[in-house]
């Protein structure tokens, strides 16, 4: 409430200030400025005369120049003066004319000025100093509301990023920090971040996972041949290890290799324990790739409900912390620790309803500025890849299409549109 | 809370701007005091406002709130206090906004003290700041709007660009953009005059302080803005003729030529609508800077973001100010009176002659700066044009304007003696001559140098030459000349202390450009290097946490003839939020000339690659500038220039009344 | 001398002035401008040896040698074709191997080029804006050097970056 009652104070404050001069007795024209300034000049002129800056005649020749001013400015002020005595009455009624309709205007000022602020600010949104923030987290971890919770792990995030600094070779302080990079978005760090923890502690399936996972998704969701070696080592490891085997069955796709990826996530399946919940979501992936031959390109697919492990809801999942807890080596197996493999609805749903408006905004902005300007092959992928997190598969179908359009000109860059929305698992 | 009411305030002070920028001049049109009274309140309110929002913003940095996507994007929450109130500016939303305040403070500064100028006159400079700083409010709500916010904030922010993590930034835009801002009151008397449609001597003495003061702040910006590059880009230079520095440069130089001709329209009511035109133009060239800057037309370090639709922005402000007030120029100009006549010979002719070369010497930055630009239009070819267009164009034109610098003071109004007054520089002229045989005894090498020191001993002779004659030095008794000295306007002093800049500048100039030595190479601890009779050896290298970035620093000891000097410390900073590393140079004054270490990589066996340079008399640039501006406050603080304030000057001018009737 | 005099002699004074301000600045164009060209552009345009220009391009990856005495040697590719470019002297502080680059130099022979200068990006989002141009050119333009900072979003925002 203090933010609308200060506001309306300012408010008040500027329509005082517009509306001042007209409540306050006019003040007297002061004409008589220039004469000052002329006078003062001559006074100066015999100053330098008086000092021998001056020869006497210069000073005199001067001094005519400077009377002669004086004594035009004289006139002009005199004239000013008869002439505002001449016409007394009816001018001041018209000037009452005039400022009643200048006042009138100015006041509204203020009232269009706020109508302006209403539709670019934010009246509502409170502050969020980082003290404040900090304070509230360190109060109560209970507290279910996620800013606060960002703030806890932002502040131990901090207290291990102190601990790192001096401690590089602290190979379990990597591994802690690293899932919570991923969840801040902070891929590149997360990638580094389990670089050190395999370098201190030796290679596990499960850190090589989540290695490969965090580069696929630093990568924009392409399985460079990084993260694909990093997924082969863990399988060598551990041969049914769920994570490494989901990305490379990906990563074959990608590829353009159905069957590959086929064959892979069927073995998933088949290996899977009753009741894992990750199965339907590799169902799905398999079913995205089309019951034909397994070239992609013939899929049929269901991209909405079943985008596959790709950067979209990679992005989403781990972007949110509200949403899943960071994958933690300890529950990989279990299959629930990775929010890409979240199953049953659009991952849009997880959004509250204020945050899809939001992103809504924000990816109907982005297709106004590929409709005016496509030539970016991200920027369109990015497109396709926020309809789906959105749950809106025709409109991600549709600028896929848009996209191949804009693209039409250029051979390279068409290509990379095909692979990318191949592996959204898009048929546009 | 504090964000969105910066917000609202910012939009207030629209409004308010937009009032102030018609309301007065239907006060003009209709002869209506109050109405023409408008403007002032609304130009302090306007300013209160604009004061606000800075300060919501600034707010918002210091307590780190990441809910705003500006303080998300530009800083960090370990960075240093200092830099958070300095990073408000360090991007081009908070950069703008602190533009607007600057100009929103000048508005209100003439508001306030501004008394003893015609109510007309008043209002319409008012109405004419109204129109420019609506303009910017306008663009800054539209296109960059600091206040913008994320609902969902991150945890941390982007920090600030290393090389923008400095105390250089702190005071270096800020100067500047008083300066530039400054001249808008220069635009709007010149506007005010043209909508008026009279012009006097009053006039150059009302709008005379507002120039100055504009002009001090810039010259000082300038400065400060080189001082930083040559010890914070680590390459020793202090001016690359960088098109973003040729931005601040121009208008100086049509700042410096608007502050003569307005003395001669101050004194002899002449050059009535060159003066007009020369405002108009500085703060063309101010906008044309903004422009150039925030546009994206080029990239340089000042480019904070390139974004199509500012650069389409600020090109209409420009087109429609710029246009705008020469097509008022044009059509008003001709009804406005032209004044008093003089000689060639005399001390507006020698005014005259300092603004064709200034003026035409600015004209050659400005073809070197656009040029490229518009060739890359027309033909699609990319060129450089670097130092060397500069030196082969501006050099020449400005050598003229110094040589002639001690004449103007000396030469009387109207017709003056050229023969006289050379007479009176013989001494000036002899010790020019010592200096140019000595120097080339000395340091002989490249015949440029002990000319240039020549002309700069010239210069500074000259200068002091028109003080001895005002006070009389060498011709009466110590004490006379001393009375006469404290008597003498301070105005005077000021034109003595500019000039004698100029000169200490310029040697400082040609000390750096022809005498500097440079050393580039790699050293292991225990290496030794001379450099200039200075020895310089590697005793270690070491590594130190900042508050937000890493430093690693090598330590050298210099020497002279074996005995220690003391100790330098070169560092590079390597900033983790940003993946980015900046070279701390380090600096040894002898003098007035430095030495210079900067780093450059580290190889794995421990090798460093080591700049040093030692630049003679390299320190006299900045403190030519200093005392540059330190004569314009000289000039500013001149009784003459408060004349018609209020209540006392009108005692005096009756005092004064007696001898004139 | 009468006012039309004075006012002639003025304006051929002026003019004068201008006139030889004209006359350096076309002989500094002429003889101080260096033109910039991508490595595909020296090739195909066929420049001669000797003339001073601005090279700019990306540094290939794996191509930087370091030399005796802080000389460098490094190729500099448009994506099209690549130029060598050699060195000596302390390279910026940001110059990275795939990275943007402009050096200023003398074409020693065809594919060869001796910088005197280095200039890197200053920060992590600047490209300079004549490579950027030639990458463009040659298609192999990687979008994320114009991509804004990103923000490291905990929210939904992601979901439209």
């Amino acid at each position: 409430m203090t933010f609308w009652l200060v506001s309306g104070l300012m408010t008040a404050a500027a329509i005082v200030a517009v509306l001042w001069p007209l409540w306050r007795r006019n003040p007297e024209p002061a004409s008589d400025t220039d004469l000052v300034i002329y006078r003062d000049q001559l006074a100066e002129i015999d100053r330098d005369l008086a000092q021998g800056g001056i020869a006497p005649a210069e000073a005199e020749a001067a001094r005519i120049e400077v009377s002669r001013r004086l004594i035009a400015a004289a006139d002009r002020a005199e004239k000013a003066a008869s002439r505002a005595e001449a016409d007394t009455s009816p001018a001041v009624r018209g000037t009452r004319t005039w400022r009643f309709a200048c006042a009138a205007v100015l006041i509204t000022l203020p009232f269009a000025a706020s109508a302006f602020y209403l539709t670019i600010g934010s009246p509502g949104l409170p502050g969020q100093p980082l003290a404040d923030r900090l304070a509230r987290a360190n109060a109560g971890a209970e507290d279910s509301d996620a800013t606060t919770r960002i703030a806890t792990l932002a502040s131990m995030v901090k207290r291990v990023e102190a601990h790192l600094e001096r401690n590089p070779d602290d190979g379990r302080g990597w591994e802690v920090v690293a899932p919570v990079y991923m969840q801040f978005g902070r891929h590149d760090d997360a990638v580094k971040a389990w670089r050190n923890a395999i370098r201190l502690l030796g290679a596990s399936a499960d850190r090589l996972g989540s290695l490969g996972e965090a580069m696929v998704t630093a990568a924009g969701g392409t399985v460079t041949p990084g993260a694909k070696a990093a997924f082969e080592r863990a399988l060598k490891i551990d041969r049914e290890h769920l994570t490494a085997s989901l990305y490379l069955g990906l990563a074959a796709r990608q590829a353009g290799d159905g069957d590959e990826a086929r064959r892979i996530w069927e073995g998933m399946l088949a290996r899977a324990p009753d009741g894992a919940e990750w199965t339907s979501f590799v169902r799905h992936a398999i079913a995205a790739l089309g019951d034909g031959p397994a070239d992609a390109k013939t899929g049929t697919g269901e991209p909405a409900s079943t985008p596959g492990p790709s950067p979209a809801d990679a992005r989403t999942g781990t972007d949110k912390p509200a949403g899943t807890p960071g994958p933690s080596p300890a529950d990989a197996k279990t299959g629930t620790d990775k929010p890409a493999g979240t199953p049953g609805p659009s991952p849009a749903a997880e959004l509250t309803s204020e945050q899809r408006d939001m992103a809504r905004g924000m990816v109907e902005r982005l297709a106004a500025r590929l409709a005016e300007n496509g030539s970016s092959v991200e920027d369109w992928l990015r497109l396709v890849r926020s309809y789906l997190v959105l749950g809106e598969p025709d409109k991600a179908r549709s600028a896929a299409s848009d996209a191949r359009r804009a693209l039409a000109g250029d051979a390279s860059k068409l290509q990379r549109l095909d692979s990318g929305v191949k592996a959204l698992g898009v048929e546009g | 809370m504090i964000p969105e009411l910066g917000h609202y305030a910012l939009v207030l002070a629209l409004a308010l701007a937009l009032a102030q920028s018609t309301v007065p001049l239907i006060g003009v049109r209709r002869g209506d005091a109050a109405l023409m009274e408008i403007a002032r309140s609304t130009a302090i309110a306007q300013f209160a406002f604009a004061a606000v929002s800075f300060a919501a913003l600034t707010a918002s940095y210091v307590m780190s709130d990441f809910s705003v996507e500006n303080v998300a994007l530009n800083s960090h929450s370990a960075m240093p206090l200092l830099y958070k109130y300095t990073s408000v500016w360090g991007n081009h939303e908070g950069s703008m906004l602190l533009w607007v305040l600057i100009l929103a403070l000048f508005g209100a500064l003439f508001a306030w003290f501004s008394s003893n100028v015609p109510l007309a006159l008043r209002a319409s400079a008012l109405a004419a700041q109204g129109w420019v700083a609506a303009a910017f409010y306008l663009f800054i709500l539209l296109t960059s709007n600091p206040f913008a916010r994320l609902p969902a904030p991150p945890i941390e922010g982007l920090d600030l660009n290393p090389i923008l993590q400095d105390i250089g930034l702190a005071i270096h835009p800020p100067l500047l953009y008083v300066g530039y801002v400054g001249f808008s009151m220069a635009f709007s008397f010149a506007v005010a005059a043209l909508l008026i449609g009279r012009i006097d001597a009053a006039w150059a003495r009302w709008a005379r302080p507002w120039i100055l003061t504009a002009w001090i702040f810039l010259t000082l910006g300038i400065a400060m803005g080189s001082y930083w590059a040559y010890y914070e880009l680590g390459w020793g230079g202090w001016w690359f003729w960088d098109p973003v520095e040729n931005a601040s440069l121009m208008p100086w130089i049509a700042g410096t030529a608007l502050l003569h001709s307005a003395l001669v329209m101050e004194k002899r009511g002449a050059l009535k609508v060159w003066t007009i035109l020369l405002a108009i133009l500085t703060f063309s060239l101010s906008l044309m800077g903004a422009f150039l800057v925030r546009s994206g037309v080029l990239t340089s370090v000042h480019t904070f973001a390139t974004d199509p639709t500012r650069g389409v922005f600020i090109l209409l402000i420009l087109v429609v100010f710029v246009g705008g007030s020469l097509a008022l120029f044009a059509w008003r100009a001709p009804m406005l009176k032209q004044g008093g006549l003089f000689a060639p010979i005399s001390r507006e002719g020698a005014l005259v002659f300092n603004n064709l070369f200034l003026i035409t010497a600015c004209a050659t930055v400005f073809v070197g700066t656009l040029y490229p630009l518009a060739l890359e239009a027309v033909t699609g070819a990319k060129i450089t044009v670097g130092a060397p267009f500069f030196n082969l164009t501006f050099g020449p034109l400005i050598v003229p304007v110094l040589l002639a610098a001690p004449f103007g003071p000396l030469l009387a109004w109207k017709r003056g003696d050229l023969l006289a007054v050379s007479q009176r520089l013989l001494a000036a002229a002899a010790l020019a001559v010592i200096a140019l045989i000595v120097t080339f005894i000395v340091q002989g090498r490249p015949v440029l140098a002990p000319l240039g020191i020549a002309c700069g001993v010239f210069v500074i002779a000259g200068a002091l030459t028109d003080v001895a004659e005002r006070t009389g030095l060498f011709r009466t008794a110590p004490q006379v000349a001393l009375r006469r000295a404290v008597r003498l306007p301070r105005s005077a002093w000021g034109a003595a202390f500019g000039h004698l800049a100029l000169g200490v500048m310029l040697i400082g100039i040609i000390g750096e450009s022809q005498w500097n030595t440079e050393r580039i190479v790699a050293m292991k601890v225990g290496d030794k290097l001379a450099l200039a009779g200075y020895d310089l050896s590697f005793d270690g290298a070491g590594q130190r946490q900042g508050p937000n970035y890493t430093e690693l620093f090598a330590t050298f000891t210099v020497r002279r003839d074996g005995k220690v000097l003391g100790v330098m410390e070169p560092s590079k900073r390597t900033f983790a939020h940003r993946d980015m590393s900046t070279t701390e140079a380090a600096l040894k004054t002898r003098g007035f000339s430095q030495l210079y270490l900067s780093l450059g990589e580290v190889e794995p066996d421990g090798t460093v690659a080591v700049r040093a340079y030692y630049k003679p008399l390299v320190l006299l640039i900045w403190i030519g500038a200093i005392l540059m501006a330190i004569g314009g406050a000289f000039s500013l603080s001149d009784r003459r220039l408060r004349v018609g304030a209020p209540r006392p000057a009108k005692a005096r001018a009756k005092a004064a009344l007696q001898p004139a009737e | 001398m009468t006012r039309k005099q004075r006012r002639f002699g003025l304006i051929a004074g002026s003019l004068a002035v201008l006139g030889a301000a004209v006359g350096l600045i076309l002989y500094a164009l002429t003889d101080s401008i260096v033109f910039f060209h991508s490595p595909t552009e020296v090739e195909e345009k066929n420049i001669k040896p000797g003339t001073r220009l601005r090279v700019g391009g990306l540094v290939s990856p794996g191509t930087v040698v370091k030399g005796e005495k802080l000389s460098v040697q490094f190729e500099v590719t448009d994506g099209n074709k690549a130029i060598t470019v050699a060195y000596t002297g302390i390279l910026p502080d940001l110059f990275r191997e795939g990275q943007g680059v402009v050096a200023e130099g003398v074409l020693e022979q065809p594919g060869r080029f001796y910088a005197d200068s280095v200039l890197a990006k200053h920060d992590e989002n600047y490209m300079p804006r004549e490579v950027a141009d030639a990458l463009k050119k040659q298609g192999y333009w990687k979008d994320d050097y114009d991509k804004k900072p990103q923000v490291p979003m905990a929210g939904v925002t992601g979901a439209a970056q």
